[in-house]
């Protein structure tokens, strides 16, 4: 086991211990996440079809013919316009619904924050099944009510261009919740002591807000910004319930398309090759969204 | 210590594995107990009515020997997904004593060599006999390389299902003839069909929107459109492979079939139907918004139960135009990695005997079996399964390709974008021909 401060910390006698205490946990960690994500990356260097039988040589081929897939290439596309789009619009409606709820002359705060809060306790696939029907054309209570005040009834999922935003909207709807909590949590620990020395020094709300609010809210921004990023990157449940991809290929994403890849395809080698890439690219932008941040909180 | 604890926490994994595994072992009968007492049988199903029937029977199997039959009912799109993992499972430690398969899986998984052969137990038994199956059944979803892995459980040979109510409407026969010069007829080719779809799709209580569309179509994909378009092509006189496994598709036949299908999708269908799934494409059949649906033959009955439909006995059903549909069928197999293989295997004795496959097709059930079709109570109750006897036998069947579900991911994606505008018909059928020679299993 390797030597941390943790353990040289502790008289010796009590090392031996402390190990024995946290084995269990490590070898959870190496069964559970480390074995299985090593095995992927042993498995993205071979050719496996699961149904052709066995796992062949070692060889590039795999990340080679991906990189050259136009599909994963329609895929990368539709995964950052909805990345994007989910991450701008839910922190600004986040951060301005957590505003607004941080007022404590609202009545009934805590039941909006409540009901704001429902539908981050709703599972993704109920999410997608729920819109489903209220996004039928013809059934649904979405299109029955717009034409009942005379407005157009769009065919939400039927064409390419409206599919992706109807999912954006989705998104939104189910996980601006999850920024509000975050942000409001955020925004009831900050020290008074900040707004009353404004408020002295003559400075309007929008100065507050400007000089005060944001900057001590960088932080907290940060966090949920690369948690929904994170998230955001992997969406596959709701294109899975809302449109299967469709209509033609419009909101294939990334995650959806690997899922096909190796549960219809059964290549494990070219979709464990895919998500070692994907897994690469959330590192790598969160990396460059920290050192963003950081510069603009200096 | 730190490997004692790891000793200590391995044999624990192993003793508690070794324990799940023996829960589920066959026991030998003791005198005068039932053959399978305390034996449970664990099998998975598609949610379909058919699966409903078997299920509303179970208590007499359970009754006659004792065993607990367990079924998992899931959606068919988490089906194969969940099937593979438990049939790559080592012999007897699988999760599923039997399962049910979609006839498109059967070459994938007699290639892997999941299934078990039947020919033995057949021999063996004094209940089975193969020849009472109609042969494209049993071409389909029983033999496979010339054993027999399966028995048919039942067909969902695609027909068309139609509103005979509007169908035989004077004055709609009236507008017709008028229009076209001729007697309103049943269609008998695809280009038919397609101008008679256009002509039903109409406004009928005037306030300027339609309300009764010509064909309720589901364009979702993968297998919705896929499956649905397959009528076409076929009709057509096209098909993807021949049955040595060539591809044998042309670029002109498919291109028509495609052009005629997403013609039908833009001119009769709802305009929400690129995105239908068959729930939603039956709904709007069940809602009596839709005059036609190239549809499962059995969904007659379904469509006649009032707790279901707005609909009920304006249906009828008649082969897909052109008289050449796709054949469909799900067979009982019992995988290698069954735990209880005799017990299974008693259970398809069973469920596959005339009596119960009597009582099934009474209650609504698609027959595979030639005295079932024929039976006098069964014909009383539903004379069309004359007609849907010979639709079973004149239908194709997806063709037998172990990258099947591959192949109609691929169908799926390349109909979708042509509806979707992001592809020409041209394109879609030439990538079609490529993957297909790419998937094939030579």
């Amino acid at each position: 086991m390797v030597k941390t401060p943790l353990f040289k910390s502790l008289p010796s006698r009590d090392r031996t211990a402390a190990k024995k205490l946290v084995a269990p946990a490590v070898i959870g960690i190496w069964i559970v996440i480390l074995f299985p994500l090593l095995y992927a990356l042993y498995v993205s260097f071979h050719d496996w079809i699961l149904s052709q039988g066995k796992i062949g040589e070692v060889n590039f081929s795999n990340y080679i013919t991906v990189l050259k897939d136009p599909l994963l290439l329609n895929a990368a596309k539709n995964t950052i316009l909805l990345t994007v789009s989910v991450v701008v619009l839910e922190i600004a409606i986040g951060f301005g619904l957590a505003l607004l709820l941080n007022n404590k002359r609202i009545r009934l705060r805590n039941l909006y924050l409540f009901i704001l809060l429902v539908p981050m306790l709703m599972p993704p696939i109920t999410v997608g099944l729920i819109w489903r029907l209220l996004l039928h054309p013809d059934l649904g209570i979405i299109n029955y009510m717009l034409s009942l005040v005379g407005l157009p009834q769009p065919i939400w999922l039927a064409d390419p261009v409206l599919a992706m935003i109807t999912i954006i909207i989705v998104d939104v709807w189910h996980e601006t919740s999850f920024i509000i909590l975050v942000l409001l949590a955020g925004l009831t620990s900050l020290p008074d002591e900040m707004y009353e020395a404004a408020m002295i020094d003559g400075a309007s709300a929008w100065q507050k807000f400007k000089f005060v609010t944001l900057p001590l809210m960088a932080p907290t921004i940060l966090v949920a910004t690369i948690i929904r990023m994170i998230a955001a990157l992997k969406t596959y449940d709701l294109v899975y319930i809302l449109t299967r991809g469709g209509p033609g290929i419009s909101t294939e994403t990334i995650s959806y398309y690997i899922y096909k890849v190796f549960f219809v395809f059964l290549d494990m080698g070219k979709s464990s090759a895919m998500a070692f890439i994907l897994l690469a690219i959330i590192i790598l932008m969160t990396l460059i969204l920290m050192r963003v941040m950081r510069t603009a909180e200096q | 210590m730190t490997k004692r604890v790891i000793t200590i926490f391995g044999l624990l994994l192993i003793v508690s594995m070794l324990l799940t595994a023996c829960a589920k072992t066959e026991q030998p009968a003791a005198d005068g107990a039932k053959e399978f007492d305390g034996v449970t049988i664990n099998v998975m199903m598609e949610g379909v009515p058919d699966t409903e029937y078997v299920q509303a029977l179970l208590d007499k199997f359970e009754e006659e020997t004792g065993a607990t039959v367990n079924i998992e009912v899931l959606n068919y799109a988490l089906m194969h997904e969940k099937l593979v993992p438990q049939l790559t499972a080592a012999k007897g430690t699988g999760s599923y004593d039997l399962i049910v398969v979609d006839n498109y899986w059967v070459a994938e998984f007699n290639r892997a060599g999941w299934l078990m052969a039947l020919d033995e137990k057949i021999a063996a038994s004094d209940k089975v006999n193969t020849d009472v199956y109609l042969p494209s059944m049993m071409e389909m979803v029983g033999k496979y390389e010339g054993k027999i892995y399966m028995l048919p459980f039942y067909n969902y040979a695609m027909a068309l299902v139609y509103r005979d109510d509007i169908f035989s409407d004077p004055a709609i026969q009236a507008e017709y003839k008028a229009r076209f010069g001729k007697d309103l007829a049943l269609p008998t080719t695809i280009p038919e069909y397609v101008e008679l779809a256009e002509f039903m799709t109409r406004d009928t209580n005037g306030d300027g929107e339609v309300d009764v569309f010509g064909a309720s179509m589901q364009g979702l994909r993968p297998d919705p459109t896929a499956m649905e378009f397959l009528n076409y092509l076929y009709s057509m006189g096209g098909q993807l492979y021949d049955t040595d496994g060539n591809v044998v598709l042309t670029q002109d036949v498919g291109v028509q079939a495609l052009n005629y299908y997403v013609q039908n999708m833009k001119t009769a269908a709802p305009p929400g139907a690129p995105s239908y799934g068959f729930d939603e494409a039956f709904a709007t059949v069940a809602q009596g918004k839709a005059f036609s649906y190239i549809t499962y033959n059995w969904m007659v009955p379904v469509l006649d139960n009032p707790e279901q439909s707005q609909v009920v006995g304006k249906m009828k059903v008649t082969a897909v135009p052109g008289g050449v549909g796709l054949l469909g069928g799900w067979g009982w197999a019992i995988p290698n990695s069954s735990a209880n293989p005799n017990a299974a295997w008693a259970f398809i004795e069973w469920v596959e005997s005339f009596e119960i496959a009597k009582e099934r097709a009474l209650m609504g059930g698609a027959p595979t079996r030639t005295d079932v079709f024929r039976d006098a109570d069964v014909l009383a109750k539903y004379p069309h399964y004359k007609d849907v006897e010979k639709i079973v036998g004149d239908s194709i069947m997806f063709p037998m390709q172990s990258r099947a579900p591959q192949i109609v991911e691929v169908l799926g994606r390349v109909i979708s974008e042509t509806i979707a505008g992001s592809m020409t018909a041209d394109a879609a059928i030439q990538e079609l021909i490529a993957e297909s020679n790419n998937l094939a299993d030579k």
